[in-house]
């Protein structure tokens, strides 16, 4: 049955507050971690192996279990799984907070904050907006939803220092944990929408699908192109304080840039999703990689000073998360939204095998070469890449593809 | 709705200085002390 939402936001006011509000704390309690890493190893005398083992876990359950936990949103809707994911996420930071062992810890951190954050990001989020919204209307709703989601990192890291300095990490843990649980309220905001089929060709089983976009070439490329964005928001994350520390530039200029990316973020992933809406998707991605390509070559090959730095970070932030709107967008123009959770969800997959990549990479490459100049290089390579990945994609969907052949 | 309402030039401005309050945050000394690992997350 084809069933298209009658009007343009379809009654989705209260679901894209909700799933804003979502987004804003599991991504922003989640940005936070990095602050925990030295006044928890320290209270615990623990090397920085065991907090940063936690967190590359974490990466990796998070990318894992997406699909999965996508399929079972697309199955059951988001409600009961954003709410088990709200429970997993405080679970975890509450474990994290316990003065336990190694292993507690990296249960806490690793295996159920992934899980939790596998519930409650942008997958999950997305499918159940788009089922609300009308389909000229859907990058829009992802911009807002992952501008507010931006807005949450870029508040979430000055809140939880201050949290830290004034209760102790523990405490700042709970109380953490305790925002994550508000994320199981807002669960019930979101409301549970058929998905509107455009074509029979939507309307196929879970396994039918997967078999559909692996058979796509755009779906390969979609992936790898976002393989790029993890590996280069990682390793500039990571590394860039290193490597400004290294150029002789106090550690001051790194936070002010990091702040910049941050802040800069909020619009870009706001524009993004508007822009999206109304231009081809796969081609605004491509050009904001290769901006990410270009600012990066500009950044490394001129001479490295706080200005150029701060004006680095503005441009980056620019260009930081708004491929998460346009990526998720593009599957939903193709494939709809019946899938589309599970379906986003392999995509970042990708993303994520490409953060570890950059995470890790940067430090091997610079470990045995001195420097991170071979890294900035890769970081460029797969920009353009990726640029000439994303370009020929099309966001015709499933049924157009099938009669065009 | 005129964009340029008064509800919306206020709700404008405080968005903009709650921007500006959190950034200023970032400027306090401990941010880069914790911040060395922010990469990890």
């Amino acid at each position: 049955m084809t069933v298209q939402p009658t009007n343009k936001w379809h009654g989705a006011g209260v679901a894209l507050v909700c799933g804003s509000l979502i987004l804003l704390i599991s991504l922003g309690v989640r940005h936070a971690f990095g602050l925990f890493l030295q006044p928890v190893s320290m209270d615990q005398g623990w090397g920085r192996e065991t907090f940063a083992f936690a967190i590359a876990l974490q990466n990796l359950v998070w990318g894992v279990s997406q699909p999965f936990t996508g399929m079972l949103s697309d199955r059951f809707g988001a409600k009961p799984v954003v709410a088990i994911g709200a429970v997993l996420y405080g679970a975890g930071l509450w474990t994290m907070s316990v003065v336990g062992g190694e292993g507690i810890f990296i249960l806490g951190a690793g295996v159920l904050i992934g899980l939790g954050l596998s519930g409650t990001t942008f997958p999950v989020i997305f499918a159940a907006i788009s089922r609300l919204v009308a389909p000229e209307r859907r990058s829009l709703a992802m911009g807002i939803t992952m501008s507010v989601g931006s807005f949450g990192q870029f508040a979430m890291l000055p809140i939880s220092l201050g949290l830290i300095v004034a209760f102790e990490w523990q405490t700042a843990l709970v109380a953490l944990s305790i925002l994550a649980l508000a994320m199981f309220p807002l669960a019930f905001g979101i409301r549970n929408a058929p998905a509107p089929i455009a074509s029979a060709d939507e309307d196929v089983s879970f396994g039918q699908a997967l078999r559909d976009a692996f058979g796509q070439r755009d779906f390969w490329l979609l992936s790898l192109g976002f393989f790029a964005c993890g590996f280069q928001v990682v390793f500039i994350a990571v590394h860039l304080p290193a490597f400004l520390a290294d150029e002789g530039l106090g550690s001051g200029v790194a936070t002010t840039v990091l702040a910049l990316i941050g802040l800069v973020n909020i619009a870009g992933t706001y524009y993004a999703g508007l822009w999206g809406g109304r231009h081809r998707k796969p081609m605004l991605l491509s050009w904001i990689y290769l901006g990410r390509a270009a600012a990066i070559a500009a950044f490394v090959l001129l001479p490295v000073t706080a200005t150029s730095a701060y004006v680095f970070g503005a441009i980056m932030g620019l260009f930081w998360l708004s491929t998460v709107p346009l990526t998720n967008g593009t599957v939903a123009s193709v494939f709809g939204v019946k899938h589309m959770s599970m379906l986003a969800g392999i995509v970042f997959f990708a993303h994520q095998l490409g953060s570890f990549a950059g995470g890790w990479m940067g430090g091997w490459l610079y470990d045995r070469t001195g420097s991170y100049d071979i890294a900035w290089g890769i970081a460029i390579g797969l920009s353009i890449l990726s640029a000439v990945l994303n370009w020929p994609i099309t966001e015709r969907t499933l049924a157009e593809r099938r009669a065009a052949i | 709705m005129s964009s340029f309402s008064i509800p919306h030039i206020v709700a404008g401005a405080s968005f903009l200085m709650l921007l500006a309050l959190l950034f200023s945050l970032y400027q306090n000394p401990l941010f880069e002390i914790y911040l060395s690992s922010w990469g990890l997350c």
